[in-house]
């Protein structure tokens, strides 16, 4: 592509005397040199293009200020003024690389996550020091594509590390330690040391449930888990009873969600469609992430459904109208209509009127979409 | 070798260690060696063993030398670095910057064999003391990290953790939903409530074990199907708390209620009802507790009582219709005395129309079974709940059956009691006549009771539409003016005998004399040379006095 015409190389044994250039991934001795900010240095081509995929390529230009040698400022005041410059700087990076990390965990492209959490936890030790609670966010994610691409032991080193500061660091949120327990569950049970996993994912669900409520969104990834594990364990009854518990917080928040937006053009009819629109974008409750664990999510439990034998008919309904709900919020008007027939064919046998209504007026809405 | 004393002098963390030994003179800093100009270069590498495991990078050295062969080297360490400083980010300048090799992740171990931690330890009892801790550390059991959180988070946290491990996030749901109403109920009351001191459930552990052990037990049931055994376990719960945590009894005999409820769609329909029996007993607890108290108000102003009532009447119902195969009488009463009492509730509830609707499926279960005393009771209830609607005709029908009844049965204290009501409604309407007819059926028969409180109020009231009555004679006989009238007056006055009403019916009864003959000693001044108006105050005053007298004696 583009940027590997624009490698220059190095040699080691031409370094100033004292400098020794090291790669950006691996800390190994460098030999090429990014030629677009030209304060980055690599061991190989592999590396610069693993980077570059990652996170290089958003941060390519902000790198220079922050690398670059300091000029010569005679007075203190001047001197100053830049540190704070390049404080805030620091932290803006600190977010851009943490949130780029995040998607593309959610994306599942664990590989790609690591150079964006290496940069984030960098510039967060830069900023906030080595034994700050700042940091744990960046340790998450690092360990958590370490799960991902199966290195355990990394995974573990950097989790390890993360609780150690949670552990020293007493005033830290009920957020931050339900994301670690739930990223220590993860690695137990990819480990497959389920009672522990279970440990981990039992104190997500209590810090979740602090921090927003028991039948939370943000709670019901805890719950997911939980029964991803116990199905595993094959105690299908518990996972069954979760695995419910997590359809019934996405189906109402799902509910309340298209509920809102299904009746905002009622109550706007005539005054034209720019302003439905923005009515809509505001209320819009969920964001990219909570998206891509919802699709996740709901598309797991209804897999598992399917392929239950002797399943209700009412759950699978609900879990399709869930489903259906989700690509409806999510503009993919066929996916939507798809799973809203299945729901209406899975609900027919069922006594509870409730919800095949409510799936039929739903259809409806459906139909009279623009696709 | 040539052997020069250093004497170490580490800050890590703030805890100092002192190393005092003979050691080479090499030390390691930032991964590059320093060494000491006296020495040959190759001596041996010695350093703590901390030093290198933090990766040496975080360390500042000072090295100075004090004599030939001591030296004083002050290391001061950060925390263990995992990761490097971004290179020439830190200080801006990259230039005399050491750059060093990095592992990711950190900590490695020492990077080379040669290095040996040192442990030195000088005199013999200090090694003995060291000795001593370390086997006496050894025999204390190893925590596993369970045991360390559990020591670690508070009670409640940890019994939340082992609910959840085992599956039942139903009850973990229930648990935290509770803890946190009562959290929100105290902070919303307030520091200056009472409940802002009372001790919270989370720390109430013996309470914590009881709900987690049921209601554990009872998710368990429920996954199985089997609600009997849940509605056992919330039952169980409702009865511990009846007597400490009303409002914790009061959700579980409605998660009673709701699995009594569930249970009889299923088969076990026989179990559910005896079980609704248990939940009837239980609620007669609760309504027994609750007309105690009837200052108890719950947050929608409803009170305790009426809650009560209601939960009563559906049991009640229910009971009435599971069995209603084998027409029992007593199931039938049941149900009526039920609406009844959800009537009255309704009633002091301010919601008259359900009240009636309740008070009217009485009646009509008591004129089925022909139970003249809930007749009876049906209809002053009904009455006074019109009477409160203001819908006074109808009130008087009801408070007529009510009479006709008890007269036919012969209850004397509901008759006495139906007759007084009754009167009262004709002296507010000012039909004095039947006012005083009623009032002295009451007082009559209270006499014949002999319950003295009634019949003081009887002769009150008895008294009071007395005089309503004879007032229209008066001031009509005012009013006329002529000299029979005036006359008749004055001898009305002095003998106190109703003769100058000829036209209306005599209304004195028995036990007139006692209350219409005046006590009263004043004097009369002359009346016949005064004019009209000036008589009949004189008229009304003397009514007053009457009235006067008349309650003072009721009184006393």
């Amino acid at each position: 592509m583009y940027m590997f015409d624009l490698k220059m190389t190095l040699n080691p044994l031409a370094n100033a005397k004292g400098i020794k250039l090291v790669c950006e991934l691996c800390q190994k001795p460098a030999f090429i040199q990014c030629t677009k900010c030209r304060v980055t240095y690599y061991c190989d081509v592999e590396h610069q293009k693993a980077d570059w995929m990652g996170i290089h390529e958003k941060i390519c230009q902000s790198l220079i200020p922050l690398r670059q040698a300091a000029p010569f400022l005679p007075s203190e005041e001047d001197r100053q003024k830049r540190e704070k410059h390049l404080q805030i700087k620091k932290r803006h990076m600190i977010d851009l690389t943490r949130t780029t990390g995040q998607k593309l965990l959610f994306e599942g492209r664990h590989e790609q996550a690591v150079p964006a959490a290496m940069q984030s936890l960098r510039f967060a030790i830069d900023v906030h020091g080595l034994a700050s609670i700042e940091l744990v966010p960046s340790y998450l994610i690092l360990g958590e594509a370490s799960i991902g691409l199966g290195r355990l032991s990394q995974a573990e080193e950097y989790l390890a590390q993360a609780q150690w500061t949670v552990l020293k660091t007493p005033e830290c949120s009920n957020a931050i330690k339900s994301k670690l327990y739930r990223n220590l569950g993860l690695l137990y049970a990819a480990k497959g040391e389920y009672e522990d996993a279970l440990r981990q994912l039992a104190d997500d669900i209590y810090h979740s449930s602090e921090e927003f409520g028991t039948n939370d969104i943000r709670t019901s990834g805890g719950y997911f888990h939980m029964a991803n594990v116990f199905f595993r364990q094959g105690r299908m009854e518990i996972a069954d009873s979760l695995y419910s518990q997590v359809t019934d917080i996405w189906y109402n928040h799902l509910l309340k969600i298209v509920t809102i937006r299904t009746r905002t053009p009622v109550a706007s009819t005539g005054i034209g469609p720019l302003i439905m629109d923005t009515n809509e974008e505001k209320e819009d409750e969920l964001d990219e992430a909570q998206e891509a664990e919802a699709v996740q999510v709901l598309n797991a439990i209804y897999d598992m459904r399917e392929h239950q034998q002797n399943r209700k008919p009412q759950n699978l309904a609900r879990i399709c109208h869930a489903l259906s709900m989700l690509y409806y919020i999510l503009l993919d008007i066929p996916k939507a209509k798809e799973f809203g027939r299945k729901a209406v064919v899975a609900s027919e046998g069922d006594p509870d009127d409730n919800l095949s209504r409510t799936v039929v007026e739903f259809m409806k809405i459906l139909e009279t979409q623009r696709i | 070798m040539d052997r020069s004393r250093v004497q170490w002098n580490i800050d890590w963390n703030k805890n100092e260690y002192l190393f005092f030994g003979l050691l080479g003179l090499d030390v390691i800093e930032g991964g590059d060696m320093i060494s000491d100009p006296d020495t040959d270069g190759g001596s041996t590498i010695l350093s703590p063993p901390s030093l290198i495991w933090a990766g040496s990078r975080e360390v500042k050295t000072e090295y100075k030398r004090i004599t030939h062969n001591l030296y004083l080297v002050n290391v001061r360490l950060n925390m263990a670095a995992t990761l490097p400083p971004i290179n020439g980010s830190g200080g801006g300048s990259r230039k005399g910057q050491h750059v060093q090799q990095h592992f990711i992740p950190a900590p490695r171990g020492p990077p080379s064999g040669k290095l040996k931690p040192l442990k030195k330890i000088q005199s013999k009892t200090d090694r003995d003391l060291y000795i001593k801790q370390e086997i006496l550390r050894q025999q204390q059991p190893e925590l596993s990290k369970r045991q360390t959180t559990s020591y670690r988070n508070s009670y409640k946290h940890n019994l939340c953790l082992d609910m959840l491990q085992e599956g039942y996030h139903r009850s973990f749901d229930e648990l935290f939903a509770l803890i946190k109403q009562q959290e929100e109920e105290r902070q919303q009351q307030g520091p200056e409530s009472l409940m802002w001191s009372m001790t919270l459930l989370k720390d109430q552990h013996e309470k914590l074990d009881m709900l987690k052990r049921h209601l554990t037990l009872a998710e368990k049931a429920y996954r199985a199907g089997d609600f009997a055994d849940v509605y056992r376990n919330r039952f169980t719960l409702a009865c511990y708390f009846q007597t400490t945590d009303k409002w914790l009894a009061d959700h579980f005999f409605q998660t009673c209620l709701q699995t009594a409820g569930e249970m009889s769609d299923g088969d076990g329909k026989m179990k559910a009802e005896g079980d609704i029996h248990g939940a009837a007993e239980q609620f007669e607890n609760y309504y027994k507790l609750s007309t105690d108290h009837k200052e108890w108000i719950q947050s929608d102003g409803l009170t305790y009582n009426t809650d009560a009532c209601i939960h009563l009447c559906r049991i009640y119902t229910t009971l009435a219709r599971s069995e209603s195969t084998e027409p029992e009488t007593t199931l039938e009463k049941l149900e009526g005395e039920a609406s009844y009492r959800l009537g009255l509730a309704y009633d002091q509830g301010n919601d008259g129309e359900t009240a009636l609707l309740h008070l009217n499926n009485y009646l009509e279960i008591c004129n089925a079974s022909s139970d003249s005393d809930g007749i009876g009771k049906a209809c002053d209830a009904i009455a006074k709940a019109y009477a409160r609607q203001g819908k006074v005709n109808e009130s008087i029908t009801y408070l007529k059956k009510f009479v006709e009844v008890t007269e036919s049965s012969g209850e004397e204290k509901a008759y006495s009691k139906a007759c007084h009501n009754l009167g009262n409604i004709y002296n507010t309407l000012g039909r004095y006549e039947e006012a005083t007819e009623y009032f002295s059926k009451a007082y009559n028969l209270s006499r014949t009771m002999g319950d003295a409180e009634s019949i003081s109020t009887n002769r009150v009231q008895f008294g009071i539409a007395m005089a309503h009555k004879m007032l229209a004679g008066i001031s009509e006989h005012v009013v006329t003016g002529h000299r029979q009238a005036i006359e008749r007056i004055i001898e009305w006055k002095n003998a106190r005998t109703d003769e100058f009403d000829k036209p209306y019916p005599e209304p004195i009864k028995i036990g007139k004399e006692e209350i219409v003959k005046p006590r009263t000693p004043t004097p009369l001044p002359p009346a016949s040379e005064k004019g009209d108006e000036e008589n009949q105050e004189q008229e009304n005053e003397k009514e007053n006095e009457n009235k006067n007298t008349e309650k003072e004696e009721a009184a006393s």
